[in-house]
Protein backbone atom coordinates (compact mmCIF):
# COMPACT_ATOMS: atom_id res chain seq x y z
CA UNK A 1 0.00 0.00 0.00
CA UNK A 2 1.29 3.39 -1.00
CA UNK A 3 1.36 6.51 1.15
CA UNK A 4 -0.12 9.65 -0.40
CA UNK A 5 2.26 12.59 -0.81
CA UNK A 6 2.78 14.82 2.23
CA UNK A 7 5.48 16.86 3.89
CA UNK A 8 6.94 15.91 7.29
CA UNK A 9 8.01 18.51 9.80
CA UNK A 10 10.13 17.54 12.78
CA UNK A 11 9.94 20.25 15.46
CA UNK A 12 12.47 20.16 18.29
CA UNK A 13 10.19 21.56 21.02
CA UNK A 14 6.53 21.39 22.01
CA UNK A 15 6.25 25.18 21.49
CA UNK A 16 7.50 24.77 17.94
CA UNK A 17 5.08 21.89 17.36
CA UNK A 18 2.15 24.02 18.60
CA UNK A 19 3.13 26.87 16.31
CA UNK A 20 3.46 24.57 13.28
CA UNK A 21 0.16 22.90 14.10
CA UNK A 22 -1.64 26.25 14.18
CA UNK A 23 0.12 27.45 11.05
CA UNK A 24 -0.76 24.47 8.85
CA UNK A 25 -4.46 24.03 9.75
CA UNK A 26 -6.58 22.30 8.60
CA UNK A 27 -4.71 19.76 6.43
CA UNK A 28 -2.26 18.77 9.15
CA UNK A 29 -1.88 15.78 11.47
CA UNK A 30 0.34 14.97 14.41
CA UNK A 31 2.49 11.87 13.94
CA UNK A 32 3.57 9.89 17.01
CA UNK A 33 4.31 6.18 16.54
CA UNK A 34 2.49 6.10 13.22
CA UNK A 35 0.90 2.69 13.75
CA UNK A 36 -2.55 4.23 13.28
CA UNK A 37 -1.93 7.43 11.30
CA UNK A 38 0.23 5.84 8.60
CA UNK A 39 -2.08 2.83 8.28
CA UNK A 40 -5.07 5.12 7.82
CA UNK A 41 -3.20 7.22 5.30
CA UNK A 42 -2.23 4.11 3.35
CA UNK A 43 -5.82 2.89 3.41
CA UNK A 44 -7.08 6.37 2.51
CA UNK A 45 -9.23 6.41 5.63
CA UNK A 46 -8.92 9.32 7.99
CA UNK A 47 -10.36 9.21 11.46
CA UNK A 48 -11.00 12.77 12.47
CA UNK A 49 -9.63 13.85 15.83
CA UNK A 50 -11.35 17.20 15.82
CA UNK A 51 -14.05 17.86 18.42
CA UNK A 52 -16.73 19.02 16.00
CA UNK A 53 -17.08 19.58 12.28
CA UNK A 54 -16.38 23.19 11.42
CA UNK A 55 -17.54 25.29 8.51
CA UNK A 56 -15.83 24.16 5.34
CA UNK A 57 -14.18 21.22 7.06
CA UNK A 58 -12.87 18.75 4.54
CA UNK A 59 -12.44 15.64 6.62
CA UNK A 60 -15.16 15.92 9.23
CA UNK A 61 -16.90 12.77 10.32
CA UNK A 62 -15.43 9.47 11.33
CA UNK A 63 -13.55 7.12 9.15
CA UNK A 64 -14.88 8.21 5.81
CA UNK A 65 -12.62 7.50 2.85
CA UNK A 66 -10.85 10.40 1.24
CA UNK A 67 -9.06 11.04 -1.99
CA UNK A 68 -5.38 11.93 -2.16
CA UNK A 69 -6.33 15.51 -2.89
CA UNK A 70 -8.02 15.69 0.52
CA UNK A 71 -5.17 14.11 2.48
CA UNK A 72 -3.29 15.83 5.24
CA UNK A 73 -0.58 17.72 3.42
CA UNK A 74 1.62 18.07 6.46
CA UNK A 75 2.52 15.57 9.19
CA UNK A 76 4.17 16.96 12.30
CA UNK A 77 6.37 14.22 13.73
CA UNK A 78 6.86 14.64 17.47
CA UNK A 79 9.63 12.08 17.91
CA UNK A 80 12.55 14.56 17.75
CA UNK A 81 11.18 16.53 20.72
CA UNK A 82 13.18 15.63 23.83
CA UNK A 83 11.40 14.72 27.06
CA UNK A 84 8.23 13.15 25.66
CA UNK A 85 9.17 9.53 26.49
CA UNK A 86 9.29 7.91 29.91
CA UNK A 87 7.43 7.16 33.13
CA UNK A 88 8.23 9.46 36.03
CA UNK A 89 7.18 9.46 39.70
CA UNK A 90 6.60 12.95 41.02
CA UNK A 91 7.06 14.20 44.58
CA UNK A 92 3.30 14.54 45.09
CA UNK A 93 2.79 10.82 44.41
CA UNK A 94 1.39 11.28 40.91
CA UNK A 95 2.95 9.56 37.92
CA UNK A 96 3.58 11.43 34.67
CA UNK A 97 3.85 9.40 31.48
CA UNK A 98 5.38 11.01 28.41
CA UNK A 99 2.89 11.01 25.52
CA UNK A 100 5.32 9.24 23.17
CA UNK A 101 6.14 6.46 25.63
CA UNK A 102 5.90 3.23 23.64
CA UNK A 103 3.40 0.61 24.80
CA UNK A 104 6.26 -1.78 25.60
CA UNK A 105 7.62 0.70 28.16
CA UNK A 106 4.17 1.29 29.66
CA UNK A 107 3.61 -2.46 29.90
CA UNK A 108 6.98 -3.14 31.54
CA UNK A 109 7.27 -0.07 33.80
CA UNK A 110 7.94 -1.26 37.38
CA UNK A 111 6.50 2.04 38.61
CA UNK A 112 3.16 1.39 36.86
CA UNK A 113 3.10 -2.36 37.57
CA UNK A 114 2.94 -1.67 41.27
CA UNK A 115 -0.19 0.46 41.56
CA UNK A 116 -1.53 1.00 38.02
CA UNK A 117 -1.59 -2.58 36.77
CA UNK A 118 -4.61 -2.11 34.52
CA UNK A 119 -2.71 0.34 32.34
CA UNK A 120 0.21 -2.10 31.96
CA UNK A 121 -2.27 -4.80 30.97
CA UNK A 122 -4.02 -2.51 28.48
CA UNK A 123 -0.73 -1.48 26.87
CA UNK A 124 0.39 -5.11 26.75
CA UNK A 125 -2.84 -6.18 25.03
CA UNK A 126 -2.24 -4.05 21.95
CA UNK A 127 -1.11 -5.55 18.66
CA UNK A 128 2.13 -7.51 18.96
CA UNK A 129 5.64 -6.67 20.21
CA UNK A 130 6.51 -5.08 16.85
CA UNK A 131 3.52 -2.72 17.22
CA UNK A 132 4.00 -2.13 20.97
CA UNK A 133 7.58 -1.03 20.36
CA UNK A 134 6.31 1.78 18.15
CA UNK A 135 2.73 2.62 19.20
CA UNK A 136 2.50 5.34 21.85
CA UNK A 137 0.21 5.90 24.83
CA UNK A 138 -1.06 9.30 23.67
CA UNK A 139 -1.45 8.00 20.13
CA UNK A 140 -3.75 5.22 21.31
CA UNK A 141 -5.87 7.64 23.37
CA UNK A 142 -5.99 10.41 20.73
CA UNK A 143 -7.02 7.95 18.05
CA UNK A 144 -10.17 7.70 20.17
CA UNK A 145 -11.43 4.30 19.03
CA UNK A 146 -14.20 2.59 21.03
CA UNK A 147 -11.90 -0.42 21.54
CA UNK A 148 -8.70 1.51 22.40
CA UNK A 149 -6.97 -0.76 24.91
CA UNK A 150 -5.48 1.96 27.10
CA UNK A 151 -8.70 3.98 27.37
CA UNK A 152 -10.66 1.91 29.94
CA UNK A 153 -7.55 1.61 32.17
CA UNK A 154 -6.85 5.36 31.87
CA UNK A 155 -10.47 6.08 32.80
CA UNK A 156 -10.60 3.84 35.87
CA UNK A 157 -7.22 5.06 37.10
CA UNK A 158 -8.43 8.67 36.92
CA UNK A 159 -5.82 9.74 34.34
CA UNK A 160 -5.69 13.27 32.94
CA UNK A 161 -4.30 14.27 29.58
CA UNK A 162 -2.36 17.53 29.62
CA UNK A 163 -3.02 19.37 26.37
CA UNK A 164 -1.02 22.36 25.20
CA UNK A 165 -1.51 24.85 22.40
CA UNK A 166 0.00 28.25 21.61
CA UNK A 167 -2.86 29.63 23.76
CA UNK A 168 -2.00 27.70 26.91
CA UNK A 169 -2.35 24.44 28.74
CA UNK A 170 -5.28 22.48 30.21
CA UNK A 171 -5.96 19.09 31.79
CA UNK A 172 -8.62 16.85 30.25
CA UNK A 173 -9.89 13.92 32.38
CA UNK A 174 -9.59 10.60 30.54
CA UNK A 175 -13.31 9.88 31.00
CA UNK A 176 -14.17 13.09 29.14
CA UNK A 177 -11.52 12.67 26.45
CA UNK A 178 -13.12 10.37 23.88
CA UNK A 179 -16.30 11.97 22.51
CA UNK A 180 -17.26 9.80 19.55
CA UNK A 181 -15.62 7.12 17.40
CA UNK A 182 -12.35 8.73 16.28
CA UNK A 183 -13.15 12.05 17.91
CA UNK A 184 -11.38 13.28 21.03
CA UNK A 185 -11.78 16.41 23.13
CA UNK A 186 -8.45 17.66 21.80
CA UNK A 187 -8.69 20.93 19.88
CA UNK A 188 -7.12 20.84 16.40
CA UNK A 189 -4.28 23.05 17.64
CA UNK A 190 -3.53 21.10 20.82
CA UNK A 191 -0.72 18.64 21.54
CA UNK A 192 -0.86 16.14 24.43
CA UNK A 193 2.28 16.73 26.48
CA UNK A 194 1.73 14.31 29.34
CA UNK A 195 -0.62 11.69 30.78
CA UNK A 196 -0.87 12.09 34.55
CA UNK A 197 -2.05 9.38 36.93
CA UNK A 198 -3.07 10.24 40.49
CA UNK A 199 -1.40 8.49 43.42
CA UNK A 200 -3.06 5.23 44.45
CA UNK A 201 -4.14 4.24 47.92
CA UNK A 202 -2.18 1.45 49.65
CA UNK A 203 -5.21 -0.87 49.40
CA UNK A 204 -5.90 -0.14 45.74
CA UNK A 205 -5.85 -2.55 42.83
CA UNK A 206 -6.79 -2.53 39.18
CA UNK A 207 -7.12 -4.94 36.27
CA UNK A 208 -7.91 -5.00 32.55
CA UNK A 209 -9.42 -7.90 30.63
CA UNK A 210 -9.89 -8.11 26.88
CA UNK A 211 -11.91 -10.70 24.97
CA UNK A 212 -10.41 -11.53 21.57
CA UNK A 213 -10.59 -14.31 19.00
CA UNK A 214 -6.85 -14.95 18.92
CA UNK A 215 -4.03 -14.05 21.27
CA UNK A 216 -2.46 -11.11 19.41
CA UNK A 217 -3.02 -8.52 16.70
CA UNK A 218 -6.69 -8.34 17.58
CA UNK A 219 -9.26 -5.67 18.33
CA UNK A 220 -11.41 -6.32 21.40
CA UNK A 221 -14.87 -7.82 21.17
CA UNK A 222 -15.41 -6.59 24.73
CA UNK A 223 -12.94 -5.17 27.22
CA UNK A 224 -13.32 -4.17 30.87
CA UNK A 225 -11.10 -2.28 33.29
CA UNK A 226 -11.76 -2.04 37.01
CA UNK A 227 -10.03 -0.13 39.81
CA UNK A 228 -11.01 -0.52 43.44
CA UNK A 229 -9.90 0.76 46.82
CA UNK A 230 -10.67 -1.29 49.92
CA UNK A 231 -11.03 -0.31 53.59
CA UNK A 232 -8.27 -2.84 54.22
CA UNK A 233 -7.20 -6.27 52.94
CA UNK A 234 -10.40 -8.18 52.17
CA UNK A 235 -12.45 -5.19 53.34
CA UNK A 236 -15.37 -3.28 51.85
CA UNK A 237 -14.96 -1.27 48.65
CA UNK A 238 -14.42 2.40 49.49
CA UNK A 239 -13.93 3.58 45.90
CA UNK A 240 -14.68 1.88 42.60
CA UNK A 241 -14.36 2.70 38.94
CA UNK A 242 -15.30 0.39 36.10
CA UNK A 243 -15.04 1.13 32.37
CA UNK A 244 -16.12 -0.85 29.32
CA UNK A 245 -14.51 -0.96 25.88
CA UNK A 246 -15.95 -1.95 22.47
CA UNK A 247 -19.55 -1.96 23.70
CA UNK A 248 -20.48 1.62 22.80
CA UNK A 249 -19.47 4.44 20.47
CA UNK A 250 -16.76 5.35 23.00
CA UNK A 251 -15.20 3.61 25.98
CA UNK A 252 -17.89 3.88 28.69
CA UNK A 253 -17.90 4.45 32.42
CA UNK A 254 -20.11 1.84 34.10
CA UNK A 255 -22.02 3.76 36.82
CA UNK A 256 -24.54 0.97 37.52
CA UNK A 257 -21.77 -1.56 38.10
CA UNK A 258 -19.82 0.92 40.23
CA UNK A 259 -22.88 1.62 42.39
CA UNK A 260 -23.46 -2.10 42.91
CA UNK A 261 -19.87 -2.48 44.12
CA UNK A 262 -19.42 0.51 46.40
CA UNK A 263 -19.51 -0.14 50.16
CA UNK A 264 -19.58 -3.93 49.86
CA UNK A 265 -16.95 -6.61 50.42
CA UNK A 266 -15.95 -8.30 47.15
CA UNK A 267 -17.54 -11.73 47.58
CA UNK A 268 -19.51 -14.01 45.26
CA UNK A 269 -22.83 -12.26 45.90
CA UNK A 270 -21.31 -8.83 45.21
CA UNK A 271 -19.56 -10.03 42.05
CA UNK A 272 -22.81 -11.49 40.73
CA UNK A 273 -24.67 -8.20 41.35
CA UNK A 274 -21.90 -6.06 39.87
CA UNK A 275 -21.64 -8.24 36.76
CA UNK A 276 -25.41 -8.14 36.26
CA UNK A 277 -25.44 -4.36 36.75
CA UNK A 278 -22.66 -3.98 34.17
CA UNK A 279 -25.06 -5.14 31.45
CA UNK A 280 -27.13 -2.01 32.00
CA UNK A 281 -24.07 0.14 31.36
CA UNK A 282 -23.21 -1.44 27.99
CA UNK A 283 -24.57 -0.18 24.67
CA UNK A 284 -23.19 -2.71 22.20
CA UNK A 285 -24.01 -3.10 18.52
CA UNK A 286 -23.90 -6.12 16.21
CA UNK A 287 -20.81 -6.17 14.03
CA UNK A 288 -18.42 -8.67 12.47
CA UNK A 289 -16.60 -9.16 15.79
CA UNK A 290 -19.70 -10.22 17.69
CA UNK A 291 -23.42 -9.71 18.20
CA UNK A 292 -24.83 -7.27 20.74
CA UNK A 293 -26.43 -10.21 22.57
CA UNK A 294 -23.09 -11.99 22.87
CA UNK A 295 -21.40 -8.80 24.02
CA UNK A 296 -23.96 -8.28 26.83
CA UNK A 297 -23.16 -11.80 28.06
CA UNK A 298 -19.43 -11.17 27.86
CA UNK A 299 -19.66 -7.82 29.65
CA UNK A 300 -21.06 -9.75 32.59
CA UNK A 301 -18.20 -12.27 32.49
CA UNK A 302 -15.44 -9.68 32.07
CA UNK A 303 -16.80 -7.27 34.72
CA UNK A 304 -16.78 -10.13 37.19
CA UNK A 305 -13.20 -11.12 36.32
CA UNK A 306 -11.86 -7.56 36.30
CA UNK A 307 -13.43 -6.62 39.64
CA UNK A 308 -12.30 -9.89 41.25
CA UNK A 309 -8.72 -9.41 40.01
CA UNK A 310 -8.63 -5.74 41.04
CA UNK A 311 -9.92 -6.61 44.53
CA UNK A 312 -7.40 -9.42 44.93
CA UNK A 313 -4.58 -7.04 44.04
CA UNK A 314 -5.98 -4.42 46.42
CA UNK A 315 -5.84 -7.04 49.17
CA UNK A 316 -2.14 -7.55 48.49
CA UNK A 317 -2.19 -10.24 45.81
CA UNK A 318 0.36 -10.69 43.07
CA UNK A 319 0.42 -7.02 42.15
CA UNK A 320 -0.63 -4.39 44.64
CA UNK B 1 7.27 17.19 -2.07
CA UNK B 2 10.99 17.92 -2.10
CA UNK B 3 13.36 15.13 -1.28
CA UNK B 4 15.62 15.65 1.67
CA UNK B 5 19.03 14.30 2.59
CA UNK B 6 19.08 11.96 5.56
CA UNK B 7 21.70 9.75 7.16
CA UNK B 8 20.58 6.19 7.84
CA UNK B 9 22.65 4.00 10.16
CA UNK B 10 22.11 0.46 8.93
CA UNK B 11 24.02 -2.60 10.15
CA UNK B 12 26.77 -0.37 11.50
CA UNK B 13 27.22 1.54 8.24
CA UNK B 14 26.23 5.13 7.51
CA UNK B 15 24.38 5.90 4.30
CA UNK B 16 23.45 9.35 3.09
CA UNK B 17 20.39 9.18 0.85
CA UNK B 18 17.81 11.57 -0.54
CA UNK B 19 14.24 10.52 0.24
CA UNK B 20 10.77 11.94 -0.25
CA UNK B 21 9.01 12.69 3.07
CA UNK B 22 6.47 9.90 2.44
CA UNK B 23 9.17 7.25 1.84
CA UNK B 24 8.87 4.41 4.33
CA UNK B 25 11.95 3.00 6.03
CA UNK B 26 11.08 -0.27 4.28
CA UNK B 27 11.30 1.29 0.81
CA UNK B 28 14.46 3.19 1.73
CA UNK B 29 16.10 -0.10 2.79
CA UNK B 30 14.92 -2.15 -0.17
CA UNK B 31 14.99 0.38 -3.01
CA UNK B 32 17.55 3.02 -2.01
CA UNK B 33 20.02 0.75 -0.21
CA UNK B 34 19.30 -2.50 -2.07
CA UNK B 35 18.85 -4.44 1.18
CA UNK B 36 16.09 -6.73 -0.07
CA UNK B 37 16.34 -9.20 2.80
CA UNK B 38 13.64 -7.15 4.54
CA UNK B 39 10.38 -8.17 2.87
CA UNK B 40 7.28 -6.20 1.97
CA UNK B 41 4.12 -7.96 3.05
CA UNK B 42 0.83 -6.44 4.15
CA UNK B 43 2.12 -2.87 4.42
CA UNK B 44 -0.02 -2.12 7.48
CA UNK B 45 1.85 -3.70 10.40
CA UNK B 46 -0.04 -6.98 10.60
CA UNK B 47 2.31 -9.55 9.06
CA UNK B 48 5.75 -8.64 10.43
CA UNK B 49 7.72 -9.65 7.35
CA UNK B 50 9.25 -6.14 7.21
CA UNK B 51 10.56 -6.43 10.80
CA UNK B 52 13.84 -4.63 11.47
CA UNK B 53 15.54 -3.71 14.73
CA UNK B 54 15.24 -0.01 15.53
CA UNK B 55 17.67 0.89 18.32
CA UNK B 56 17.57 -2.82 19.18
CA UNK B 57 13.80 -3.24 19.22
CA UNK B 58 11.84 -5.08 16.53
CA UNK B 59 9.24 -3.02 14.67
CA UNK B 60 7.52 -2.85 11.30
CA UNK B 61 9.63 -0.90 8.78
CA UNK B 62 6.49 -0.36 6.67
CA UNK B 63 5.09 1.92 9.42
CA UNK B 64 8.16 4.09 9.98
CA UNK B 65 9.04 6.99 7.72
CA UNK B 66 12.64 7.04 6.50
CA UNK B 67 13.04 10.60 7.79
CA UNK B 68 11.98 9.42 11.26
CA UNK B 69 14.64 6.69 11.17
CA UNK B 70 17.49 9.10 10.46
CA UNK B 71 20.18 8.83 13.12
CA UNK B 72 18.72 5.70 14.74
CA UNK B 73 20.54 2.36 14.65
CA UNK B 74 18.80 0.02 12.22
CA UNK B 75 19.60 -3.69 11.97
CA UNK B 76 18.26 -5.72 9.05
CA UNK B 77 18.62 -9.44 8.38
CA UNK B 78 21.78 -8.64 6.39
CA UNK B 79 23.41 -7.38 9.59
CA UNK B 80 22.66 -10.36 11.84
CA UNK B 81 25.30 -12.90 10.85
CA UNK B 82 28.98 -12.64 11.77
CA UNK B 83 31.60 -12.26 9.04
CA UNK B 84 32.10 -15.99 8.56
CA UNK B 85 29.33 -17.69 10.50
CA UNK B 86 25.59 -17.43 10.92
CA UNK B 87 24.00 -16.01 14.04
CA UNK B 88 23.04 -18.86 16.40
CA UNK B 89 19.35 -18.09 15.71
CA UNK B 90 19.90 -18.43 11.95
CA UNK B 91 21.87 -21.67 12.39
CA UNK B 92 19.16 -23.08 14.66
CA UNK B 93 16.47 -22.21 12.07
CA UNK B 94 18.44 -24.22 9.48
CA UNK B 95 19.09 -27.15 11.81
CA UNK B 96 15.44 -27.40 12.90
CA UNK B 97 13.90 -27.03 9.45
CA UNK B 98 12.21 -23.85 10.65
CA UNK B 99 12.21 -22.41 7.13
CA UNK B 100 9.75 -23.41 4.45
CA UNK B 101 9.04 -20.72 1.85
CA UNK B 102 11.31 -18.36 3.79
CA UNK B 103 9.30 -15.17 3.34
CA UNK B 104 8.65 -14.68 7.06
CA UNK B 105 12.15 -15.84 8.03
CA UNK B 106 14.02 -12.49 8.10
CA UNK B 107 11.37 -10.99 10.37
CA UNK B 108 11.15 -14.14 12.51
CA UNK B 109 14.92 -14.17 12.97
CA UNK B 110 15.06 -10.49 13.93
CA UNK B 111 12.18 -10.77 16.42
CA UNK B 112 13.87 -13.85 17.89
CA UNK B 113 17.27 -12.16 18.14
CA UNK B 114 15.68 -9.19 19.93
CA UNK B 115 13.78 -11.53 22.25
CA UNK B 116 16.93 -13.43 23.22
CA UNK B 117 18.87 -10.22 23.79
CA UNK B 118 16.12 -9.12 26.19
CA UNK B 119 15.34 -12.52 27.71
CA UNK B 120 18.19 -15.05 27.25
CA UNK B 121 16.20 -18.10 28.42
CA UNK B 122 12.58 -17.69 27.37
CA UNK B 123 9.89 -20.32 27.88
CA UNK B 124 8.05 -21.63 24.81
CA UNK B 125 5.13 -19.36 25.72
CA UNK B 126 7.43 -16.33 25.90
CA UNK B 127 8.90 -17.25 22.51
CA UNK B 128 5.38 -17.43 21.06
CA UNK B 129 4.63 -13.95 22.39
CA UNK B 130 8.00 -12.70 21.13
CA UNK B 131 7.27 -13.79 17.55
CA UNK B 132 3.53 -13.05 17.68
CA UNK B 133 3.92 -10.06 15.35
CA UNK B 134 5.41 -12.31 12.68
CA UNK B 135 3.01 -14.44 10.67
CA UNK B 136 4.09 -17.69 9.01
CA UNK B 137 1.57 -18.94 6.45
CA UNK B 138 3.35 -22.25 5.93
CA UNK B 139 2.16 -22.79 9.54
CA UNK B 140 5.59 -23.83 10.73
CA UNK B 141 5.45 -22.19 14.14
CA UNK B 142 6.33 -25.32 16.12
CA UNK B 143 9.72 -25.75 14.45
CA UNK B 144 10.41 -22.03 14.76
CA UNK B 145 9.69 -22.10 18.49
CA UNK B 146 11.95 -25.14 18.88
CA UNK B 147 14.70 -23.40 16.90
CA UNK B 148 14.55 -20.25 19.03
CA UNK B 149 14.59 -22.32 22.21
CA UNK B 150 17.61 -24.26 20.96
CA UNK B 151 19.33 -21.01 19.91
CA UNK B 152 18.87 -19.70 23.44
CA UNK B 153 20.72 -22.75 24.74
CA UNK B 154 23.53 -22.38 22.18
CA UNK B 155 23.95 -18.70 23.01
CA UNK B 156 24.14 -19.50 26.74
CA UNK B 157 26.91 -22.03 26.03
CA UNK B 158 28.78 -19.48 23.88
CA UNK B 159 28.46 -17.00 26.70
CA UNK B 160 30.12 -19.45 29.09
CA UNK B 161 32.83 -20.39 26.55
CA UNK B 162 33.70 -16.80 25.92
CA UNK B 163 33.62 -16.06 29.62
Amino acid sequence: MILPPFDVLEPRSVEQACDLLAEHQPAVRLLAGGTDVLVNMKKRTMFDVHPAPRAGERFAGTGHPWADSEAAQVLISLSRIPGLVGVEARDDGTIAIGPLTPMTDVEESPLLRRHHTALCEGAGAIGAPTIRNRATLAGNLCHARPAADTAPPAIVLGASLIARSSQGERAIPADEFILAPGRSALEPTEVVTSVVLPARDAHAGSAYFKLINRATLEISIVSVAAAVELDGPGGAVSAARIALGAVGPTPLRAPCAEAALLGRPVDEATLADVAEAGRADARPIDDHRGSATYRYEMVEVLVRRAVAAAAERASGGAHA
Amino acid sequence: MHKRLIELHVNGQRHEIAVAPNRTLLDALRVDLGLTGTKQGCGVGDCGTCTVLFDGRPLNACLVLAVQAAGHEITTIEGVAGSDELHPVQQAFLDHGAVQCGFCTPGMVLSSVALLNHNPSPTHDEIRVGISGNLCRCTGYQKIVEAVSDAAGRMAVEEVDHG
